[in-house]
């Protein structure tokens, strides 16, 4: 949300050469911040104080957009050059494509990231184990800071797409709710789990939607969410928990 | 935490809820503040105390929930919202009384914990949290587009005021005298529960659900207990909140609701009686005062910002209290008081909170 509402101050006074550049520095600090500032004390507390922080944080945001943007829908810029052209049956936009593009070239970035790259192995170990990472002179802390930058900076990217798409308005907020059975149905430490898993909700979201009613449609990747918690609660490609006694 | 050298020396005063004369005295005094206040404060103070009193139901149950056994719930505003849409449509389609709707409402809500809480089986804390946010989305859902006829759809159903003979409980003052009472009995049930078997043991599941296990203790069935308590709580949550409304509405019962009674048990402290009472009336105060403030801030800003003022004003502070209270104060108010009765009986020696 307030990647979208920022990108559209930026696109509407200096244009997309500086715009894109300035959002991602706007993540990097906000990322660094939140972590930073907010994030870091809760280091070794119960999983519920993150959860009801970012949370916390999710609503503190959202109070701020509601004073400057308020609730209506900001008309969005449209920044690159639309037009539809055909492709086998069907007439496909060029939003459409560049969005698919960005999204994909994301994803390479990440799967290379978190397979090749000394940091990406570090965040995994990190995942894994907080304490065994650490003592293996891993700096957890980095980590964390580097995790919420990337997060923040992919959200702002993936805002410019969205803003065109669906238009800038503080409801935003609630679809990041949307995204999470996708990451879970998947599986949470695994980016084939999350691409199969957004790709398996959004079908089954339209095909539901058209056969059973919009009303099933809105609710079923949350129905789908519980059958798999239920039946295989690491997901998909998930690597199962162990527990030891 | 007692000081030390202080015992119990027999059963009954080991099973006592309320252990010497001063605290007698204190609760004493509560009561009678609590029977007068309704007929002395003015109808809007008296207005703000029946929501408390409401809250303070809900946040009850989500302690039992998150608070004693540890399943984070994200979906405690849709149980409250089944235990009122149950209650909405017994009384209206059905055309049943009202008090026999309420049991009947509280199980319907705790009935709908369960089948939510079933995951359990499975998985527990960040898994478990996701699905009752499922829960959230779903129910919601539901109450919005299933059998508008009879659910009510977007608009809602209402429903008529209840009364004893001539007293109908239709303005704040009358309500005050159905919700206080109702406030006092749940508190002192959740306090009774807490302290049972039953308790202790969603204590352990939530301290170390293994070492629980090994124990004898059933971390599945006492995780769908939490959830079946828990609910019942919400329950009847929300049948007072179709008493208070007159009417239920899908928005009344959205994910905010859930985050915001989330967030008023970490302020008021998880795992203690006293902890969502405090929580709910800090949170409630903070929340009146913000609307009776915003204005006089709203004037020093353009007037199409200051129309918004009050809604954003509102979700600023409230976010902003929780992150103070997860980074400076985890343990939450009650922990505060804790430190200050301590302060009072050590006084005037000094005393160094743990």
């Amino acid at each position: 949300m307030m990647g979208v509402l920022l990108s559209v101050i930026f696109l509407n006074n200096f244009g997309v050469r500086i715009a894109i550049p300035l959002a991602i520095g706007c993540a990097f600090g906000i990322g660094w911040v939140l972590e930073r500032g907010i994030l870091r004390p809760l280091i070794g507390q119960p999983i519920i104080s993150a959860l009801l922080m970012t949370l916390a944080v999710a609503y503190l945001l959202d109070g701020v957009a509601t004073i400057f943007w308020g609730t209506k829908i900001v008309p969005y810029p449209q920044w690159y050059p639309e037009q539809s052209f055909p492709f086998m049956a069907i007439r496909v936009s060029s939003g459409m494509v560049w969005t698919i593009l960005a999204a994909t070239g994301i994803f390479v970035a990440l799967a290379f990231f978190y397979r090749r790259s000394m940091m990406g192995k570090a965040m995994r170990a990190t995942a894994e184990s907080h304490q065994v990472s650490q003592s293996l002179g891993i700096k957890v802390t980095r980590v964390f800071s580097l995790c919420w930058i990337m997060a923040a900076v992919i959200a702002f990217i993936m805002a410019f797409f969205f803003g065109v798409h669906v238009g800038a308005f503080r409801y935003l907020s609630e679809w990041g709710f949307r995204a999470i059975p996708a990451v879970l149905i998947g599986g949470l430490d695994s980016i084939l789990g999350a691409l199969v898993g957004g790709l398996l909700v959004g079908v089954l979201e339209v095909i539901a939607t058209a056969y059973l009613g919009a009303y099933v449609g809105s609710m079923f990747p949350f129905i789908i969410l519980l059958i798999v918690i239920i039946v295989r609660p690491h997901g998909f490609f998930g690597q199962a928990e162990i527990v030891r006694v | 935490m007692r000081p030390s050298g202080i015992m119990d020396v027999n059963y009954r005063q080991s099973a006592a809820m309320l252990r010497t004369r001063s605290q007698w005295l204190a609760v004493g005094i509560l009561l009678a503040f609590l029977a007068v206040a309704g007929r002395v404060f003015p109808s809007e103070i008296v207005d703000v105390m029946n929501m408390m009193f409401i809250l303070i139901v809900a946040a009850h149950g989500l302690n039992i929930l998150t608070g004693y056994c540890g399943q984070v719930s994200v979906g405690h505003a849709a149980f409250k919202g089944v235990g009122a849409y149950s209650a909405a449509m017994l009384i209206v389609r059905l055309g049943w009384n009202h008090w026999v709707a309420l049991p009947v409402a509280a199980l319907a809500a705790g009935g709908a914990g369960v089948l939510f809480g079933l995951p359990a089986f499975r998985v527990g804390g960040f898994y478990l949290a996701m699905s009752t946010l499922a829960a959230q989305f779903i129910l919601t859902t539901v109450f919005i587009f299933a059998m508008p006829g009879i659910v009510g759809g977007i608009s809602g159903i209402t429903v008529p005021f209840p009364a004893i003979g001539d007293f109908s409980f239709r303005i704040p003052e009358n309500q005050y005298y159905l919700f206080m009472p109702m406030c006092v009995v749940m508190t002192i049930v959740a306090r009774n529960i807490a302290r049972s078997r039953m308790g202790r043991a969603f204590v352990a599941v939530r301290d170390n659900e293994v070492a629980a296990e090994i124990m004898g203790v059933n971390p599945f069935g006492y995780k769908l207990r939490a959830f079946f308590i828990g609910c019942l709580f919400a329950g009847v949550a929300g049948w007072m909140r179709v008493v208070y409304d007159g009417c239920v509405r899908p928005d009344i019962y959205p994910l905010m609701a859930s985050i915001w009674l989330l967030g008023t048990i970490i302020i008021g402290g998880m795992g203690t009686t006293i902890g969502p009472i405090l929580g709910v009336i800090l949170v409630r105060a903070l929340n009146e005062m913000v609307l009776m403030l915003s204005p006089l801030i709203g004037g020093f800003f353009p007037i199409e910002i200051a129309i918004r003022m009050g809604a954003g004003l509102g979700l600023i502070a409230f976010a902003v209290v929780v992150i103070v209270f997860l980074i400076f104060q985890p343990r939450g108010l009650a922990h505060l008081w804790e430190v200050l009765g301590a302060r009072m009986r050590h006084w005037p020696f000094r005393y160094e909170p743990r």
